[in-house]
C-alpha cells in the first residue's frame, strides 16, 4: 500500500509544561484536523524546528499529542511572523522539503508594496487600485496630497491596521490622524509634516490615494472576503463579511475594535436588492480576480489569501488590501457548523494538490 | 503603427497628421461610420502624433484621447479603429455591465491600449438606428463608461450563447449590419461538429487529421462504429464542455457504454449488443443531433488519457497563427480530458520535460493547427478570427482533431504557465480586428467577393 497522504500546518508553537498552544489559529487547526480526518489524510501541526526533528502534534482523541510525524506531501505555512520566515531554519525546511518532494502554499508574507507592483501590471484591474507609491520622497507626500483631498501612510509590513498615518487637506495646512491614537495634530507645510512624521515611524511606507468611502452612521466601512484555491488557479470566495470601523476611527479592522456584520446587510442600507446583488457579486468577483493574479505574477505557491474591500461613495469598489496569512476572526459559522467552510478548503486544496502529483 | 490622438482645444475644423502619412488631397475626418469634411493638414513637427480640433472630436463623437491607428483612403482620414464587441445579458448596474461576464471583456478591452483604437462592448438595443450611433460600454482606468459613438467599423461577435445567436431578432441585426451597412462583422457563429466534420472532411490537407465522424445516427452505425474502431464516443453536434457524451466500447462482444449523470457521477452500462444499446441511448438523448466518432488511443500522461487545445488566432497581418497550446490531462475514471469531469491543464513543459521530444509533438501539433484553421477559413462563408482546436497525439504520434470551437473558453489560462499566451489571445482578436479595420476601409472588394 502506498504512503499515506500527509499534510502538515506549519506555525509557532507555544509548548509549556501544562498545554500547547499554536496561538490565534489553535482553535483552527482542530477544525483541520478533524476534518482532514474525514478525508483519510494523516495531519499534523508543526513548527519549522519540530519538522526538522520529524516531530509533531496530532490531534488524537481530543487532544494535541506529540508524535514523530512523516514528511508532509503539502505543508500550509501559517507562520505569523516575519523572521521566522528569514531564519536560517526555515531555509533549511524549504531544503528538506523539495528533497521529500513536498510541495508548501503560502510561500511567505507578500508586503504591500510588492501586491500593489504585481496588481500594477494588469490594466484591468486599474479601475479598482488605489493609486499607490512608495514613501521615498517628499515629493511624493505632496503629489498624493496635491491630487487627492485625503491621503493614508501605511507601514508595507503592517497588519491589523496598526500604524496607518491618515492625512487630509484642512484650513489650516494637513491635518495628521493616526490609526492608533485618537490625536489629531494639523501641520502648516509637507515638510513639517513629513519631518515629524519620520521622527514618529522609521519603516518603509507606501503612501496611497484616500478613498472617500460610504459609511454607515458616519463610520467607514470595509469588507474581507476570504479566498481559497480550488484547483490549477480557480478560486472561490469562502466568507465575506462587513466591518465597521468604530466612532472616530478610520481603520475598520477588527483588532481595532471594528465591528463584524454581514454584507447583505450593509449593501441594504444604500443600495435597492438588486444594486446590492451586482455591489456584492462585483466584490466577490473582484476578490477572484484578484487572488487569481496574485497566485499568477508571485513566485511560489499560494492557496489562499484575505482580501480587503471596500466601496466609495460613488459605488466603485476598490482593493485596500491583501492578507496572506488571513486572521479566521472574519468567518461566522452557523451554530450547527463545527468545520469552518474555510478549513474544508484547506483540506481540500491539499488534496487536490497532493492528487494532482500521484 | 500607432499614434497619441490629442485634442486641441483652440482652432477650428482641423486635423493635423505628421508628414511622414501622405495625404492625397482627402477633405474628410471619418471615426466608424462617421465622416465629417474638413481641413487635413500635414505638419513635419510631428512624428507620431494626430491633432484633431476639439470641435471635430465632438462632431466625430470620439469619446476620449486615446492611441489610434490611422487609415487614409481617396475621400477621408480614418482614425480608429472603432472597434464593437457585440454581446448579450446586459444588466442594469454600470459597474457590472454584463454581470459575471463583465470582467472577462474588462480584460479584453484593457489590451486595446496596446493594440491602438477604440474597442467598446455593446448589445443590439444599444443601436441607435435613426442616428446610426450607439450608446457603447467602454473600460477605463476610472472602470467602465458609457459613450455615444458611430457605427464601428468592424464587431466581434461575443455572443454568450448558441440560442441567442440562433435568436432571429440577432441575426437580422447583424445581418442588416453586415449588408446595408458593410461591417465585418468576425466570430459570426458557433460551430456546429457535423458542418465542421464535413467541410474539412472535403479538403485534402484537413483530411489525415479526421477521425470517422457520421451524423444521422442509427443503431447500424453504433455497430459499424464498434466493430471497425472497438471505441467511440456519441456527442451532441451542438454541445460544449463535454455535457452529454456517450462513451462507447465493444469489450467480448459485451457494449459498453459510459457517461456522465447529472451529479457528476460517471456511470457504466453494459450491454448486449448494439441494438439494446441504442435503446437505452435513444431513452436519454435526441439523437439527431448528436454525431458519432472514432475513439483514438490517447497518449498518457501518469496512465491516463491526455489530448491539447490548441488556440489559433489571425494576427495584425490577418494571417493565422497558434496563440496557446496546453495539455488537457483526463480526470480519474473520467470520459473526457474536461476540466468540469476532474482534468487538469498542464503545460507542455510541465510534460514533456525532455526538449527534444517536446518540440517534436508541438512543431507536430502546430503543423495540424495550421493546416485546420486554413482549411476551416478557406471553406467558411464568414468571417473566423480565432479557433480553439481539441487535438489529440495517438500512441504512434499521429495528430487527430476532434473539435473545433470558434468561441473558445479561457479556463486553461487559469494555469499560471500559460500566462502570455493568456494575454496574447486576449489581444490578438483585436489586433485582427485592426487589420480587418484596415481592410473594409481601403480594399473592401478583398471581402466581399
Amino acid at each position: 500500500m502506498s504512503k499515506q497522504r500527509t499534510v502538515a500546518v506549519l506555525t509557532e508553537i507555544k509548548e509549556t509544561s501544562e498545554q500547547t498552544s499554536f496561538r490565534s489559529i489553535h482553535r483552527f487547526c482542530e477544525e483541520l484536523a478533524q476534518y482532514g480526518k474525514e478525508r483519510g489524510l494523516f495531519f499534523y501541526v508543526t513548527s519549522p524546528s519540530l519538522y526538522l526533528q520529524r516531530t509533531g502534534y496530532q490531534w488524537i482523541d481530543g487532544e494535541w499529542a506529540k508524535r514523530d510525524v512523516p514528511p508532509a506531501d503539502v505543508v500550509y505555512n501559517r507562520l505569523h511572523s516575519r523572521q521566522s520566515e528569514h531564519s536560517p531554519l526555515f531555509a533549511e525546511l524549504l531544503i528538506r522539503l523539495a528533497e521529500e518532494g513536498g510541495a508548501m502554499f503560502n510561500r511567505r508574507f507578500l508586503h504591500k508594496w510588492e501586491v500593489y507592483r504585481l496588481f500594477e501590471r494588469h490594466e484591468y484591474l486599474h479601475p479598482h487600485l488605489p493609486k499607490t507609491a512608495l514613501w521615498s520622497s517628499e515629493d511624493v507626500l505632496e503629489s498624493f496630497l496635491g491630487a487627492f483631498p485625503s491621503v493614508f501612510l501605511k507601514p508595507i509590513h503592517g497588519s491589523q491596521g496598526r500604524g496607518i498615518f491618515c492625512l487630509e487637506r484642512s484650513d489650516g495646512g494637513i491635518r495628521l490622524r493616526h490609526s492608533t491614537s485618537a490625536s489629531a495634530a494639523i501641520y502648516s507645510s509637507t515638510d513639517t509634516l513629513a519631518s515629524a512624521l519620520r521622527r514618529r515611524t522609521k519603516l518603509p511606507m507606501i503612501v496611497q490615494q484616500g478613498l472617500e468611502l460610504r459609511t454607515l452612521d458616519g463610520r467607514p466601512v470595509d469588507f474581507r472576503l476570504l479566498c481559497h484555491r480550488v484547483r490549477n488557479n480557480h478560486w472561490r470566495v469562502t466568507s465575506a463579511v462587513a466591518r465597521v470601523a468604530p466612532p472616530d476611527q478610520f481603520v475598520a479592522n477588527l483588532a481595532r475594535g471594528g465591528e463584524l456584520m454581514a454584507i447583505n446587510a450593509v449593501l441594504r442600507k444604500w443600495h435597492t436588492a438588486s444594486d446590492a446583488f451586482h455591489q456584492k457579486q462585483l466584490l466577490k468577483e473582484i476578490a477572484i480576480e484578484a487572488a487569481t493574479v496574485l497566485a499568477f505574477e508571485a513566485e511560489g505557491l499560494y492557496g489562499e489569501f484575505g482580501i480587503d474591500l471596500a466601496i466609495d461613495v460613488h459605488g466603485q469598489p476598490w482593493i485596500i488590501e491583501v492578507n496572506t496569512k488571513p486572521s479566521k476572526q472574519t468567518e461566522t459559522t452557523a451554530a450547527s457548523q463545527t468545520v469552518r467552510p474555510s478549513a474544508k478548503a484547506i483540506i481540500d486544496y491539499c488534496l487536490t494538490l497532493i492528487e494532482e502529483k500521484e | 503603427m500607432t499614434y497619441t490622438l490629442l485634442i486641441d482645444d483652440k482652432g477650428k475644423n482641423t486635423v493635423t497628421l505628421p508628414a511622414s502619412l501622405q495625404t492625397s488631397g482627402q477633405t474628410a475626418a471619418a471615426f466608424g461610420s462617421l465622416l465629417v469634411p474638413c481641413r487635413i493638414v500635414s505638419s513635419s513637427a510631428l512624428t507620431d502624433c494626430v491633432i484633431i480640433t476639439s470641435d471635430i472630436a465632438r462632431r466625430l463623437s470620439i469619446p476620449f484621447a486615446a492611441n489610434i491607428h490611422v487609415f487614409l483612403t481617396a475621400e477621408a482620414v480614418h482614425l480608429g479603429p472603432l472597434v464593437g464587441i457585440l454581446t448579450a445579458g446586459f444588466t442594469k448596474s454600470l459597474h457590472r455591465p454584463v454581470g459575471s461576464r463583465s470582467f472577462f471583456f474588462a480584460k479584453l478591452l484593457a489590451q486595446e491600449k496596446q493594440v491602438g483604437g477604440f474597442a467598446f462592448l455593446f448589445g443590439t438595443s444599444h443601436i441607435d438606428w435613426e442616428n446610426g450611433m450607439v450608446n457603447g460600454y467602454f473600460y477605463t482606468e476610472r472602470g467602465w463608461e458609457r459613450h455615444i459613438v458611430p457605427l464601428p467599423t468592424v464587431i466581434y461577435n461575443r455572443l454568450p450563447n448558441r440560442r441567442i445567436e440562433n435568436d432571429e431578432t440577432f441575426q437580422t441585426i447583424t445581418e442588416t449590419l453586415q449588408t446595408a451597412y458593410g461591417i465585418p462583422v468576425f466570430n459570426g457563429h458557433f460551430f456546429n461538429k457535423w458542418e465542421i466534420y464535413r467541410r474539412l472532411a472535403s479538403h485534402p490537407e484537413a483530411q489525415p487529421y479526421l477521425p470517422t465522424t457520421a451524423a444521422h445516427i442509427t443503431w447500424q452505425t453504433v455497430e459499424q462504429f464498434l466493430a471497425r474502431h472497438t471505441e467511440a464516443y456519441v456527442k451532441p453536434a451542438d454541445g460544449s464542455l463535454g455535457r452529454g457524451i456517450y462513451h462507447l466500447t465493444k469489450k467480448n462482444n459485451v457494449y459498453e457504454c459510459r457517461f456522465r449523470d447529472e451529479q457528476g457521477e460517471t456511470k457504466t452500462a453494459l450491454f448486449p449488443t448494439a441494438m439494446a444499446l441504442w435503446h437505452h441511448l435513444l431513452a436519454n438523448a435526441p439523437l439527431h443531433r448528436y454525431v458519432i466518432q472514432q475513439a483514438v488511443p490517447l497518449m498518457t500522461v501518469n496512465g491516463r488519457p491526455t489530448d491539447f487545445r490548441v488556440h489559433t488566432n489571425k494576427n495584425e497581418y490577418g494571417q493565422w497563427q497558434v496563440s496557446a497550446i496546453a495539455a488537457k490531462i483526463a480526470g480519474r475514471q473520467s470520459i473526457t480530458t474536461h476540466m468540469n469531469s476532474g482534468g487538469i491543464v498542464k503545460t507542455l513543459e510541465e510534460i514533456f520535460p525532455d526538449t527534444v521530444q517536446r518540440e517534436t509533438v508541438l512543431t507536430r501539433l502546430h503543423h495540424a493547427a495550421l493546416t485546420l484553421s486554413r482549411c476551416l477559413d478557406e471553406t467558411s462563408e464568414t468571417l473566423i478570427g480565432e479557433i480553439g482546436f481539441d487535438l489529440g497525439v495517438d500512441k504512434q504520434g499521429r495528430i487527430w482533431m476532434f473539435e473545433a470551437n470558434s468561441k473558445p473558453g479561457r479556463s486553461i489560462f487559469k494555469h499560471p504557465g500559460l500566462k502570455e499566451a493568456d494575454e496574447r489571445t486576449a489581444l490578438l482578436p483585436l489586433a485582427y480586428a485592426v487589420h480587418l479595420s484596415k481592410t473594409a476601409l481601403t480594399e473592401p472588394e478583398a471581402l466581399w467577393p
